[in-house]
């Protein structure tokens, strides 16, 4: 709890906490508690946030020595275990939170299996071309990682202390400690029924932070941030968002405090570009845009056998975001390409870019939510679109079917190297162009 | 946003005359943050377009790829082994992580007495006299000697580069204003300096001491990463800074506080306005400079005709309207550890001066560009009649040129100079 809000008489701030909130009745306009209690409003927000994904079978789940990582408390759990230096930890899903465990825990120098669904490590959140190089930067700090796998089963001894763990490809590992990290669950249940555009995805708000009913209709003072909130983006065709960062959420909860107070001729759209960061395997990634729509991804500057490098992502000719790997300096420039909807291939001619720009597929799975979090995902069109099947699938031998097997890497240009290669840069003819990049922020 | 307004601003901040107070220019220039100039460049000089600038991969630092000014600058020998500061990545990056490697907070630290006994010494050396000569008794001597022990150059030879390093600073001037001669000159400087750093760091590469020349030599011989040239544009570019930037900003901090009498008034009434130097601001003045720290920045040659006629944005000289521009100017280890830096830096009302449009703007809007310009119309006779005098034109960075400034005409011991300062020009170089 914040103190700092607490110690403020003057705001007439109520906490009610350890309460959860079971349900709202939209017409009566209460929040239903656990403890019985209705509290009525005027204006509502639905910040609830995600819990981490928990492992599908419970009673595994409940075996000492398997975490996960969302809270202050999850993580300075995992510290102090790791910090007793275990035997090998498993690392169950390969995103960012699984690879910065992985990392963190090579620095530890304990022994550590990645087990991920798809064909590389943050496939969902870089694509597949990109996840291919950090794959390598996974072997090559020793991490023992396994593409294409699923975890069938955690196992325990009598004590009820996790053992071992069969994995799809038949090999069993005996460990100490797994890590599960395959993603977010947003925190709607108590919502179900309630008459919310609200499903496991999200809750549905317009550019204003307002929220949808389930007939479509935006609710003048019901307000959504956070994790929990899908919005449309005027930069993406208004595809509703879903973003998992901090910066998202202190940014959507400062606009959406505005719009529940403000005259309503002075609402303030919510429309910052997705970005996010990431420091793992001495590498700091950041990226900016939304990289999970896109089709293609071209190296724009640096090498890859350097670590230093930024890649371009776009989505039908149009830039739609950019990564940088021990690059962050460049970043803003590429913000400003996306927000001003730049073509792709960007032609920077940049002085440490490429001679010639060579875009491959980014590899991103084809539709639907990918194992574990992507940071940044388009959710679907419109409040009243049917999700598709999110049924939590029993652990199977079957690796995630939306992406091949062995993607093509994100790579230094090579002669060989597939993909279509953009030959002569485009001239930008007119000063026009220039000021693109030239604006106040 | 350009537009046809005010084309040949750029070129009036370049002119000598308008040096003694640039600001209404300055002013001008940033009603029009990025603005296109008569001869086809774009002057920038808003904040946010400038940083703007800065982090765009697509606008190059290295001058090699721009097609301005080219022939001049090949004649100077500018564009052999330019340092890191007109380089791109990733030369400018490798190159610049080696120099700053040297600066490590424990030898910034260890310089902080020996500044301050220093500039007690410069001081005391004038106790009771009533006057000083801010340039030639504090400004010039201060940053030579900290940058020459910084390098371990022998103090003794100062007569020798000092002529070296204003020929070559003046030769960071645009091409334009420089004559045959000076552009021969700047040549002929830059292969001595070099010449005489070479002598220097083979010395050092067999007797390395506790200086910054033994250190990037040592540096080079570890990492194999700095060739031979690199080495000496490196010493050659730190040495130079040394001399110039560091010498302007004390003078002119001093005399845009004379020029505000309340402000120093104020300063000596509360010092603590001068934050304490410690190894914290010592160490985030470094992280600071992250960036690439020049603001002159080119782009590559133009891939087809149409971008050959419309150069992309290009801002030279640098210092001119960047410096002014910025609210907080890049910082760069010459300029780290020295008490005017953070003056300037931190002062707020130098920064405030240095936002605040000057009151010749409205004027000089109304009146049209360059014909009414105020700056020229109170041009001093003297200042005219030296322009028109055979010598070389006094360079173009209005904060360059206090180097020879005389104590006499600063008025610095008597009365405080008020308003327009008319003596602020270089008065005829003499060899020191």
């Amino acid at each position: 709890v914040d103190q700092s809000c607490a110690a403020r008489p003057d705001w007439f701030l109520k906490w009610l906490l350890g309460v959860p909130a079971t349900g709202l009745d939209l017409p009566g306009r209460a929040v239903e508690l656990a403890s019985g209690r209705r509290v009525g409003f005027d204006r509502l927000l639905i910040a609830t946030g995600t819990r981490a994904r928990p492992w599908p079978d419970p009673a595994q789940a409940a075996l000492d020595g398997v975490f996960t990582v969302r809270t202050r408390d999850d993580s300075a759990r995992l510290t102090d275990r790791l910090a007793a230096r275990p035997g090998r930890v498993l690392v169950i899903g390969g995103g960012f939170t699984g690879s910065e465990v992985a990392s963190a825990c090579r620095e530890l120098g304990l022994a550590v299996t990645v087990a991920e669904r798809s064909a590389t490590p943050l496939a969902g959140a870089l694509g597949a071309a990109a996840g291919a190089v950090a794959a390598r930067w996974h072997r090559q700090h020793g991490v023992d990682l396994r593409c294409n796998v699923t975890v069938m089963a955690l196992e325990g001894d009598a004590n009820g202390r996790l053992r071992r763990a069969r994995l799809s490809d038949g090999d069993t590992l005996d460990i100490d400690v797994a890590v599960v990290a395959l993603g977010a669950v947003r925190n709607v249940e108590w919502l179900s029924g309630a008459g919310l555009a609200a499903d496991e995805r999200g809750v549905v708000c317009d550019g204003a932070c307002r929220a949808f009913d389930a007939s479509g209709i935006v609710t003048g003072d019901i307000f959504v941030a956070g994790d929990v909130a899908r919005w449309p983006h005027p930069l993406f065709d208004g595809q509703l968002l879903a973003v998992e960062h901090c910066g998202n959420a202190i940014e959507q909860a400062a606009t959406a405090a505005h719009n529940m107070v403000c005259a309503p001729s002075a609402r303030r759209p919510h429309k910052p570009l997705p970005a996010f960061w990431s420091n793992q395997f001495g590498v700091n990634i950041k990226s900016v845009g939304l990289p999970a729509i896109a089709d293609e991804v071209v190296l724009t500057q640096g090498t890859v056998a350097e670590r230093r490098f930024a890649a371009a992502y776009g989505q039908r000719g149009r830039l739609v975001a950019a990564v940088t790997v021990n690059m962050p300096r460049w970043l803003e420039a590429y913000r400003a390409l996306i927000e001003a909807c730049a073509p792709f291939p960007p032609q920077l001619n940049a002085a440490d870019g490429p001679a010639e720009l060579q875009p491959i597929p980014a590899g991103f799975p084809a539709r639907g939510q990918p194992t574990h979090s992507s940071v940044a995902a388009s959710t679907g069109p419109g409040p009243s679109s049917s999700p598709e099947s999110q049924v939590p699938a029993p652990p199977s031998a079957a690796p995630d079917p939306r992406l091949p097997p062995s993607p093509t890497p994100l790579d230094d240009h090579h002669a060989t190297a597939p993909g279509r290669v953009v030959p002569a840069p485009r001239p930008a003819a007119r000063p026009a162009e220039v000021s693109a990049g030239v604006r106040r922020s | 946003m350009t537009t046809t307004a005010g084309r040949d601003l750029f070129a009036q901040v370049l002119d000598p005359a308008s040096r003694h107070d640039p600001y209404p220019l300055y002013a001008r220039l940033r009603e029009t943050p990025v603005s296109l100039q008569e001869d086809g460049t774009y002057a920038v000089s808003g904040y946010p377009e400038i940083a703007a600038l800065l982090h765009d991969p697509r606008v190059s630092s290295d001058e090699r790829k721009s097609s301005r000014g080219t022939a001049a600058m090949s004649a100077s020998g500018r564009f052999d082994n330019p340092p890191f500061i007109f380089r791109d990545p990733p030369d400018h990056d490798r190159l610049r992580r080696l120099v700053m490697r040297q600066f490590t907070p424990e030898r910034i630290a260890g310089m902080h007495e020996r500044v301050v006994a220093v500039v007690a010494g410069l001081l005391d050396a004038h106790r009771g006299h009533g006057q000083i000569d801010i340039v030639d008794n504090l400004a010039y001597p201060l940053p030579v000697t900290v940058i020459c022990e910084l390098l371990g150059v022998p103090r003794e030879d100062e007569p020798r580069f000092d002529d070296w390093a204003s020929a070559l600073a003046r030769s960071l001037d645009p091409p334009e204003s420089m004559t045959k001669q000076e552009i021969q000159h700047a040549g002929h400087a830059r292969a001595e300096l070099r010449e005489y750093l070479s002598g220097l760091a083979s010395e050092r590469r067999a007797q390395p001491r506790n200086d910054l020349i033994s250190g990037l030599a040592a540096s080079r011989d570890g990492t194999g990463q700095m060739s031979d040239q690199d080495l000496l544009s490196t010493l050659v570019l730190l040495l130079v800074a040394g001399h110039e930037t560091t010498v302007n900003l004390i003078t002119n901090g001093m005399l845009t506080l004379l020029r505000h009498p309340n402000a120093l008034e104020r300063l000596r009434r509360e010092p603590d306005l001068i934050t304490p130097w410690s190894r914290k601001s010592c160490a985030s003045t470094h992280r600071c400079s992250s960036a690439p720290a020049q603001p002159s920045r080119t782009c590559k040659p133009p891939a087809s005709p149409s971008r050959k006629r419309r150069p992309w944005p290009c801002c030279r000289p640098r210092e001119a309207v960047t410096r002014v521009a910025s609210p907080t100017p890049t910082s760069s280890p010459r300029t780290a550890p020295t008490t005017s830096t953070r003056l300037r830096r931190r002062h707020p009302l130098l920064r405030r001066r240095a936002a605040r449009p000057h009151r010749g703007t409205h004027r000089a809007r109304r009146a049209g560009p360059a014909p009414g310009n105020p700056a020229s119309a109170r041009r001093p006779a003297a200042i005219q009649g030296e322009r028109g005098a055979a010598r070389p034109t006094p360079p173009a960075g209005h904060l360059r040129p206090a180097r020879r400034l005389s104590p006499s005409r600063l008025g610095v011991p008597r009365a405080g100079v008020a308003g327009e300062d008319p003596h602020c020009d270089r008065a005829a170089p003499s060899s020191p």
